[in-house]
């Protein structure tokens, strides 16, 4: 039996003391004193959330799988256990062993949402470990940082001793194989980093200076180290039938976020939504191969016992066989009783189909994401979702029963005028005027349409990294003129508006253009109490302000500042595939609202071609 | 066909709440492929049925659920299959296989059948800080057995109980069913009196009470209530997170079966109840 590493007194005081004992059906148990490299993956979050990621699953799978490495995990202590270990000086432990994160070689930390970076330090921390990749001694374990926001690691540079940039299918083994034979050679944590240097996706930030001029932009992004390469090549893994996927997942005892399979169908996306920073980081899409699926599907289901599967991907109506795999789920699974949920799904008769087969219709709900309200502004951000095409699939829906209707728009994208606003009232009208054309005996009782507005975060590697964010000011302006122009309309009353919070965003903004400058920012917010950020009950936006402000730093040099084309940028020096040529020239066409075709209509020359794969060599589409 | 499952819960899985126990039991049993039964409608649940819930904290060697399968397996099959993917802190003891549910009458509920349940209550090897003093829980304790004997052996005990109406004093002596200081205590009938307790935690200091006491929806007590009254009675600390409770057996009364719960009251109130218990497993 494992020890536990916090005492029975101590599991229960806190509200969810499962969080912490791990012994999950499917966790990996092996010795650690029989194994040459321990490595502890986190996520930066509360256990439910982060059980729930994908990516940490396939990585904890595959790193498993090496017989001189024990993978295990940790997650965020929730804020009942932060105090305790605190006050009783109790070392943050892996969920696995039990045993210290301090005592491991590898700490890598998924980085998923700007807002888990004061939980970052939260884990270093209550682990005992320096916060400051300089402060690190011999016996600390090296700090890795991966994920979307590794895309622009610089306003977190400082915690890290390296970041792996692209996915973690590829060169991982060489990362472990490297730091086993510096070990062996009696090599120091220097002597490593400096080796791990030399594999193309890694970026070890201290082997970088950044100058900067007068305007606060940045003058230089030069390597001080010969191993140091000057800029950073994302990695892909292309073989995506033939690589690292869990056929035992870890099923949580607790509920938690995903609380289900996830078969994550491709990578990637063709559609070249002008916002979307994962529509471009991970070009070109990749596609698994069916019969791949379909055989993981039913192993993962039979080793979980989980009762619902669900796809995942940016946009699983572009799998080109999804009829044929969605099918194959709704016989395999429906004598199951397995649930299938399909996200992310195309309105049309094809998707009707099988939600109807799958959901119950009275209590689902149907969901468009036309980012924008006008097809002006539609143009301008590349989504190719017309009105034409909301209101007939509305139709449909209502015809085969649906009464509840999700929208999701954007506030504050560039170029946006009043009317572009008030055009997110009107559709949004617009879908329950026509659910009235139908005669009321054959209607579903009232219709029910749930608008909702984000506000827009320019993000690196968009067409819009160059553009100005709105100031809360103007975001708050932006949201009363829906909701004055949603009271003016004759169906108000079937509408519900939901709008997101604009502090949480500016600091969106903040980081997600944010330079190295930054981190001293976080750490002082952090030790002024600033923590899960990404949970409204503990965001602290008055904390953050004072902390810049005591800092020097100009909130809207960050966010509200537009760019110059050739100012060099905090994350230029990585290589995602995607050229900042091609990116402005997206950004000139959106500003013309000019719309470009998607991958398999039309290559854009992106720059993905030379991952040498993927749609970019697929038999063009006849169009 | 139907089947009484009876299971271990024991080491890090005390720290699951009834719910996830419900849960994990749904997926192991889907991962056993054993052809269980569902409801019917747009989000069938699997035909499970639990006993007694247990607190969060407290082991058990005596927990319960009944379920339905759709094809015929031997009682030896379901309980090889479902110990081959259960994980750490759980362990299938026994499957029965019960007399069929009769379409369109209503089953009778493992929960209306609990009425008594053993329980094994331990003092941790825990430290208290009481009045800025730290020490063993334990050390409150001399004279464990005599004191708590005499305690035990009162005409009433009253409890302060929380209703809706107020705090009203009930007395639980007639909730004690009987209690001890080994397990042949409150089982001196059985082979293996010390069945109940092959998977409950051990402490030097060896502080340890045995009780039988009713359990279920009709009358129903729980062993930290008769510690916290004993407490009070000796002007003793009472720690809820030091103690370990550990429940060994569930019982259903014969002489109370059969009856709904008002009539179960009742028979109770005026004294009918012949405390005939049998082991939920042994009840077909």
């Amino acid at each position: 039996m494992r020890k536990l590493a916090l005492s029975d007194d101590i599991l229960l005081q806190v509200e969810k003391p499962a969080r912490y004992v791990g012994g999950e059906v499917n966790m990996v148990v092996k010795d650690p004193r029989a194994v040459d490299i321990r490595f502890c993956m986190c996520f930066p979050d509360v256990y439910e959330v982060g059980m729930s990621h994908l990516g940490i699953q396939i990585l904890y799978d595959m790193f498993n799988r090496r017989e001189d490495t024990y993978c295990e995990r940790v997650y965020s202590p929730w804020m009942d256990l932060d105090p305790i270990l605190r006050e009783r000086n109790i070392p943050l432990f892996a969920l696995e062993s039990q045993e210290p994160v301090k005592n491991f070689d590898f700490l890598g930390i998924t980085l998923q949402y700007e807002m888990c970076y004061t939980n970052i330090l939260q884990i270093l921390d209550l682990s005992q470990i320096p916060i400051f990749a300089k402060d690190r001694g011999e016996d600390d374990p090296i700090v890795i940082g991966g994920g979307p926001c590794a895309y622009n690691p610089e306003p977190i540079a400082d915690f890290f001793d390296f970041f792996y940039i692209g996915e973690g299918e590829t060169v991982y083994d060489q990362v472990l194989d490297l730091y086993k034979e510096n070990k062996k050679n009696g090599g120091t944590r220097q002597d490593y980093l400096a080796m791990v240097a030399t594999i193309e996706g890694m970026y070890v930030p201290s082997l970088y200076d950044v100058a900067y001029h007068e305007d606060g932009t940045i003058a230089s992004f030069t390597p001080n180290h010969p191993n140091a390469r000057p800029t950073i090549r994302k990695q892909v893994e292309m073989q995506l039938s033939d690589t690292f996927y869990p056929e035992k997942p870890l099923v949580p005892f607790i509920k938690t976020v995903q609380d289900r399979v996830v078969l994550e169908i491709q990578r990637g996306c063709i559609r070249g939504c002008r916002f979307c920073q994962a529509g471009m980081l991970y070009r070109p899409i990749r596609e698994r191969d069916v019969e791949f699926l379909k055989e993981r599907a039913k192993l993962m289901i039979s080793n979980t016992g989980q009762e619902e599967i669900t796809l995942s991907s940016l946009s699983s109506s572009d799998y080109k066989a999804l009829p044929e795999l969605v099918y194959y789920l709704i016989d395999e699974f429906g004598k199951q009783k397995v649930n299938i949920s399909l996200p992310s799904l195309r309105i049309d008769a094809f998707a009707l189909d099988v939600m109807s087969k799958v959901q119950d219709v009275k209590k689902s709900s149907l969901t468009f994401a036309p980012e924008a309200g006008s097809q002006r502004m539609r143009n301008v951000i590349n989504k190719g979702l017309t009105e034409e095409n909301i209101l007939k699939g509305s139709m449909d829906a209502f015809r085969s029963g649906w009464n509840k209707v999700k929208l999701y728009f954007m506030l504050g994208l560039p170029s946006e005028t009043q009317e572009d606003i008030e055009a997110i009232a009107v559709l949004s009208d617009r879908i329950a005027q026509e659910y009235y054309t139908i005669p009321k005996s054959e209607r579903n009782g009232k219709v029910q349409i749930i608008t909702s507005t984000s506000f827009f975060v320019p993000k690196p590697f968009t067409p819009f990294q160059w553009v100005s964010m709105n100031t809360q000011e103007q975001f708050l302006t932006k949201q009363k003129m829906v909701s004055n122009k949603l009271k003016e309309l004759i169906n108000n009353r079937s509408i519900r508006y939901n709008w997101h919070d604009a502090d949480v965003t500016i600091m969106e903004g903040i980081f997600a253009r944010g330079d190295r400058r930054l981190a001293k920012s976080i750490y002082d917010a952090y030790k002024a109490g600033c923590i899960y950020d990404a949970w409204s009950e503990y965001f602290r936006f008055d904390l953050w302000a004072k902390t810049f402000e005591e800092n020097g730093v100009d909130i809207s040099f960050y966010t509200s500042r537009e760019r110059a084309k050739d100012e060099i940028f905090p994350w230029d020096f990585i290589d995602a595939g995607v050229t900042k040529e091609f990116l402005w020239r997206e950004y000139q066409k959106g500003l013309e609202e000019t719309v470009t075709p998607n991958c398999r209509k039309k290559c854009a020359g992106c720059g993905a071609r030379s991952f040498n794969g993927g749609v970019c060599y697929e038999t063009p589409e006849e169009v | 066909m139907v089947v009484r499952i009876k299971f271990s819960k024991y080491g890090f899985t005390k720290f699951l709440g009834h719910l996830d126990v419900m849960r994990y039991f749904q997926k192991a049993i889907r991962r056993s492929g054993l052809d269980v039964t569902y409801s019917a409608g747009f989000n069938p649940h699997q035909l499970l049925y639990f006993a007694a819930p247990l607190g969060l904290g407290q082991t058990s060697d005596g927990e319960y659920l009944d379920a339905e399968f759709n094809q015929e397996y031997t009682e030896a099959e379901i309980l090889e299959r479902l110990n081959a993917t259960m994980s750490e802190g759980f362990m299938v003891q026994s499957v029965t296989r019960l007399k069929e549910w009769e379409p369109n009458t209503k089953k009778e509920s493992i929960m209306s059948l609990t009425s008594c349940a053993d329980y094994l209550l331990s003092i941790k090897d825990m430290p208290v800080t009481e009045n800025g003093v730290e020490q063993p829980y334990a050390a409150y304790f001399a004279e464990f057995q005599t004191k708590l004997t005499e305690f035990l052996n009162k005409e009433q005990i009253l409890v302060e109980k929380e209703g809706k109406k107020g705090t009203t004093e009930i007395d639980i002596k007639p909730m004690i069913f009987k209690y001890g200081f080994v397990a042949a205590d409150i089982n001196p009938e059985a082979e293996q009196p010390e069945a109940g307790i092959q998977n409950a935690e051990q402490y030097e200091n060896g502080l340890r009470i045995f009780f039988k006491l009713a359990s279920g929806s009709v009358s129903n007590l729980k062993p930290e209530v008769i510690f916290a009254a004993f407490c009070k009675e000796y002007g003793l600390p009472y720690y809820d997170r030091a103690l370990q409770v550990h429940r060994m057996e569930t019982y259903c009364d014969l002489s109370l079966r059969n009856l709904n719960q008002e009539q179960a009251k009742t028979a109770i109130a005026e004294g009918r109840r012949r405390q005939e218990f049998v082991p939920l497993y042994q009840v077909r």
